[in-house]
């Protein structure tokens, strides 16, 4: 009990944890009070002044509220026992729409030019809480507007509002201090230390919590109105990390990745190398139809023969027992349910394991990234690709058993194999000895080039699916972007190789395979964001990231 | 030992000015360091909560411009400190028309010196900042100076007179910002930061230097305490009023005849602190308007000025606030929309920039003003800078912003037909209109926008 305190907010009563700030005690209560400078993955800074709310404290000797000395904000201002608080009186419209004015004064008319058209908090907050013409006469304070912050961030000094956030990214996320705002009152902007050339791996970052279009990105400088993108909720495969992110993307192409707030995860950031990802997958070789080199299939098999012939090869190892599965740790989890049942109970048990599909990327540091390139090793394993199930056998084991030429079929997952062998030769003399190689893949490689049959399978962009992280959390990516040509969605295609092999698929729908991976439901949970701002209030005419990225 | 009074009843400015009153030597002479040994080692308060009462009871009030009560600030320490408690005198003196604490560092350092023991033992702190604002290269060399006398004749430092009582202070000097004078924004700039000032509550009492309880007082505070620990409550109560007790410095400037800072009781009147000290005003000027206690308080007019007596009810009274002590007189023949200018050009150079309603609001109504001054204000333009004014008070995490707001609103209040003379003119009325030989008007006229050193400077 004395852990807590109860306060009435706009005449609702919440109950917060001690220590809980005033702003986040309202959210609960589904109030939402405007700010700029407050972030909740930032220490509080307590400068824009947009959050004031008329806050009456109780004093227990005098047996009454008092109002506060100076109008608080509510970012600053812990809740307290049997405070009251007031977000929608007049006095606390009107100082919204002041400390409005005051932003607006110097701010450039940039909107038609400015990139965060569209998710910039001050438009939002001047359509909710402001929408009065400008009064001023005078010319407008100018300020550098074109500073290169590294190569990734560009620095607009007249449209910054100086709410710090940036500063304190950089002093307590990224912990690099590479930006500090020098010069006194109004002539004071963000500018980058002498002897940092901002080249972190969180810096893109501060574009995404800057408010207005003060800072943005290189990547994403003029390429697309925030308003024609779709907002589909993913997961970064960067790293074992799984940052939750948002693809935003318009017209089957990706144009950006945000990255999306899940507190036990990665919090509200992600780092520069997962925002980069998808050119990445735009870059892959990709096959749009199954690829065949036996005589029984043709060079362009259709799908029902090459899934019978797959099927029927996997079939036969039932008895023979000489089957090696090589699973990807960017499998979703569903699908490693999938091929770990067709390994351990439809063909009785293979040598099954997991490669490294990807060995280069970002270092591991202390903030975000871990030292696996890949993102879902732990979950596809505890989904089924156990490795050394079947005599102890590991990945490396299993290229023994094939450099001896004991494997008789090996059906390989993803690209990457060959990063296990000294060269793509020494690959494809392994390979050499294997009759029969099947490879379900969306990105082709080395083994693409030697498989008996390719089987295209669609990326995580264009998939449903869940990884689990290092960590064991588990989190959601959805369907994107439309699959490439005919490539099939992974969990369907191994649930009819198990059937076209004589088993049955362990479950029958996505659903199902979820409940049976018992995971946790907040895996869907799309953290509510913090301040969905609405062009008008309830109704969203556009989807906006000043939300999101906030969150 | 009764503390030697000297002409009249003087408790900051006890010597003979103009004599070399600043080495340990002539203090001695005063009964320097006296009270202190008398505090130390003698028992002269049975225990340091003892001095806090006494100080307390004095009625002493902050001397920087808040006015606060000194002792009950002292009382906010809490009584279970988390860290070593921390006494800052605030030497940043950067009001505009306040120059009386360097006075008192120039001219009579130990006195301070001693304040800072007797105050630092009745807090129970062993630690003292003075934080000299850095313009003020001769007061620094002179407490610097009588610092280390001090320490020579074990006046400071570790075990004190063998009394057991540690006190060491340091002096700081600050680089030259108004907003260092805020005490929150003293403390991060002592600390190292920029001296932007934090949100209160909490409270520097509770979270101050480095994170440690603070008090931060004024310099004639301080040196004040020197006296009433020696005489006592209600000695320092002979005079004043019920609510200002004591004794206050005031630095005049202006058209008088005798400008300078003077100490007199609390309650003095205006019109006899111009008059006799000060000589009344240089021939041929008359009184215009007053700024009683530094540019952050009201203006008022001479009508007024003449009804104000020195203290901090009469003062309220009459829709102005003591403050500093900054008195700023004003003679006629002076434009009072380009003293706002003036006025306004400091604030707005000094915002820390932090808080939007400030560092915005401050460059916008200078600009305003100078519009105005140069005759080129539109219909409307006086209400607006009002509105501004009253817009940027109070929702600032400093009171900076009020600073600036205040005098705008007074001005417009008291002297409105100013500034719209400067509206229907097209330009000041006052232009060429000082008499020569006063050499009062100032050069230049206006810039009417943005001034080029107000620009970025890449």
């Amino acid at each position: 009990m004395a852990d807590t305190v109860t306060l009435t907010i706009d005449g609702k009563e919440v109950t917060v944890p001690k220590g809980t700030k005033v702003i986040e005690a309202a959210k609960q209560v589904g109030v939402e009070i405007p700010h700029f400078c407050y972030h909740p993955g930032l220490p509080v800074d307590g400068n824009c002044r947009m959050c004031i709310a008329d806050v009456h404290t109780w004093n227990a000797r005098a047996e009454k509220h008092f109002p506060a000395r100076r109008p608080a904000v509510t970012c600053w201002t812990d809740a307290e026992e049997n405070m009251l608080v007031y977000t929608d009186t007049d006095a606390v419209k009107k100082s919204r729409a002041t400390v409005m004015e005051f932003l607006l004064i110097n701010h450039p008319i940039d909107c038609p030019i400015c990139d965060k058209a569209g998710e910039c908090m001050l438009q939002d907050h001047y359509m909710s809480h402001d929408r009065t013409r400008s009064e001023l006469r005078e010319e407008k304070i100018h300020k550098p507007r074109l500073k290169e912050f590294g190569e990734r961030i560009v620095y607009n000094g007249e449209r910054c509002i100086l709410c710090s956030r940036c500063t304190r990214f950089t002093a307590h996320v990224s912990k690099t201090h590479d930006l500090g705002i020098v010069n006194r009152g109004d002539r004071a902007i963000v500018e980058l230390a002498q002897d940092s050339s901002f080249d972190n791996a969180y810096t893109d970052n501060v574009a995404d919590i800057c408010p207005v279009g003060a800072l943005t990105k290189t990547d994403f400088r003029f390429k697309k109105r925030v308003w024609f993108l779709k907002h589909t909720d993913s997961v970064c495969g960067g790293c074992s990390r799984n940052c939750n992110t948002v693809i935003d993307h318009d017209r089957a192409e990706i144009v950006r990745i945000m990255p999306r707030r899940r507190d036990e995860v990665n919090g509200h950031f992600m780092c520069n190398e997962g925002r980069d990802i998808y050119k990445k997958l735009a870059a892959a070789p990709r096959a749009s139809a199954p690829i065949g080199r036996v005589d029984e299939l043709g060079s362009g098999p259709s799908w029902e023969d090459a899934l019978a012939w797959a099927g029927g090869k996997l079939g036969e190892q039932k008895k023979a027992g000489k089957l090696a599965i090589i699973g990807s740790p960017w499998m979703s989890n569903e699908e490693a349910l999938v091929l770990g049942h067709l390994g351990a109970k439809v063909t009785k048990s293979a040598w099954m394991d997991l490669k490294d599909d990807v060995v280069d990327g970002y270092p591991a540091d202390d903030i975000l990234h871990t030292d696996d390139h890949n993102p879902n090793r732990k979950g596809a394993i505890d989904a089924g690709v156990v490795p050394g199930k079947k005599d102890g056998k590991d990945l490396a084991g299993i290229i023994e058993t094939i450099a001896a030429g004991e494997v008789e079929v090996l059906l390989v997952w993803g690209p990457g194999l060959v990063n296990h062998f000294d060269s793509a030769d020494a690959l494809g003399e392994a390979l050499g000895k294997v009759p029969v190689v099947i490879q379900a893949t969306a990105e082709l490689d080395e083994v693409s080039e030697l498989a008996h049959l390719v089987l295209p399978v669609r990326n995580w962009a264009e998939s449903d699916g869940t990884w689990t992280n290092f960590e064991g959390h588990t989190s959601r990516f959805r369907k994107a972007l439309r699959p490439h040509g005919s490539a099939r969605d992974g969990f369907e295609l191994l649930s009819e190789l198990c059937t076209a092999a004589g088993g049955k698929p362990p479950v029958k729908t996505f659903k199902d395979a979820r409940k049976k991976l018992k995971q946790d439901p907040d895996a869907d949970v799309r953290e509510v964001a913090d301040g969905e701002f609405s062009f008008f209030k309830g109704q969203s005419l556009y989807r906006h990231h000043s939300g999101t990225t906030e969150v | 030992m009764t503390y030697p009074i000297k002409g009249k009843d003087q408790v900051l400015l006890n010597f003979e000015r103009g004599t070399t009153s600043w080495p340990l030597d002539s203090y001695l002479t005063r009964a320097g360091y006296e009270t202190a040994k008398e505090v130390l080692t003698g028992g002269k308060y049975a225990t340091p909560a003892d001095l806090v009462t006494t100080v307390k009871d004095s009625g002493l009030r902050g001397r920087g411009g808040a006015g606060f009560p000194t002792g009950l600030k002292w009382s906010f320490l809490p009584k279970e400190p988390q860290g070593p408690i921390q006494l800052v005198v605030n030497a940043d003196e950067s009001e505009p028309g306040t120059f009386k604490d360097r006075v008192i560092m120039e001219e009579n350092p130990h006195q301070l010196i001693e304040g800072c023991v007797l105050s630092c033992w009745a807090i129970k702190s062993n630690s003292c900042y003075i934080y000299i604002r850095g313009e003020y290269v001769p007061a620094i060399k002179r407490m610097t100076a009588a610092v280390e006398e001090a320490y020579a004749a074990g006046h400071l430092g570790e075990d004190i007179y063998g009394s057991g009582f540690t006190c060491h202070v340091t002096v700081h000097s600050g680089a030259g910002a108004y907003i260092c004078g805020e005490e929150t924004g003293l403390i991060e700039s002592l600390e190292g930061k920029k001296g932007q000032p934090r949100i209160k509550p909490p409270f520097p009492a509770v979270y101050g230097v480095f994170g440690y309880p603070t008090i931060v007082n004024n310099v004639e505070s301080i040196a004040a305490v020197t006296y009433i620990a020696a005489a006592g409550a209600d000695a320092y109560r002979q005079w004043g009023t019920e609510k200002s007790a004591g004794t206050k410095l005031f630095s005049v400037s202006g058209p008088v005849k005798r400008p300078g800072v003077y100490e007199v009781a609390m309650g003095y009147p205006f019109k006899s602190l111009l008059e006799n000290e000060c000589g009344g005003m240089l021939d041929g000027v008359a009184l215009k308007a007053l700024i009683v206690g530094g540019s952050s308080v009201p203006v008022v007019n001479a009508e007024t000025a003449l009804k104000i007596n020195m203290d901090y009810e009469s003062c309220a009274e009459n829709d102005t606030l003591l403050g500093s002590g900054g008195v700023i007189v004003i003679g006629e023949g002076t434009c009072m929309v380009r003293a706002l200018m003036t006025l306004l050009r400091f604030y707005h150079h000094e915002s820390c920039g932090q808080c939007t309603p400030c560092r915005e609001g401050t460059g916008w109504i200078e600009r305003i003003v100078q519009r105005i001054e140069a005759g080129d204000a539109k219909p409307g333009d006086i209400d607006e800078l009002y509105r501004i004014a009253d817009n940027m008070e109070l929702r600032t995490i400093c009171t900076l912003a009020d600073a600036a707001a205040w005098p705008t609103k007074s001005f417009i209040d008291v002297f409105r037909d100013e500034f719209e003379a400067h509206v229907e003119r097209g330009g000041c009325p006052y232009d060429n209109q000082f008499p020569d030989h006063l050499n009062l008007r100032g050069g230049g006229k206006p810039q009417r926008h943005a001034d080029p050193e107000h620009a970025f400077i890449p």
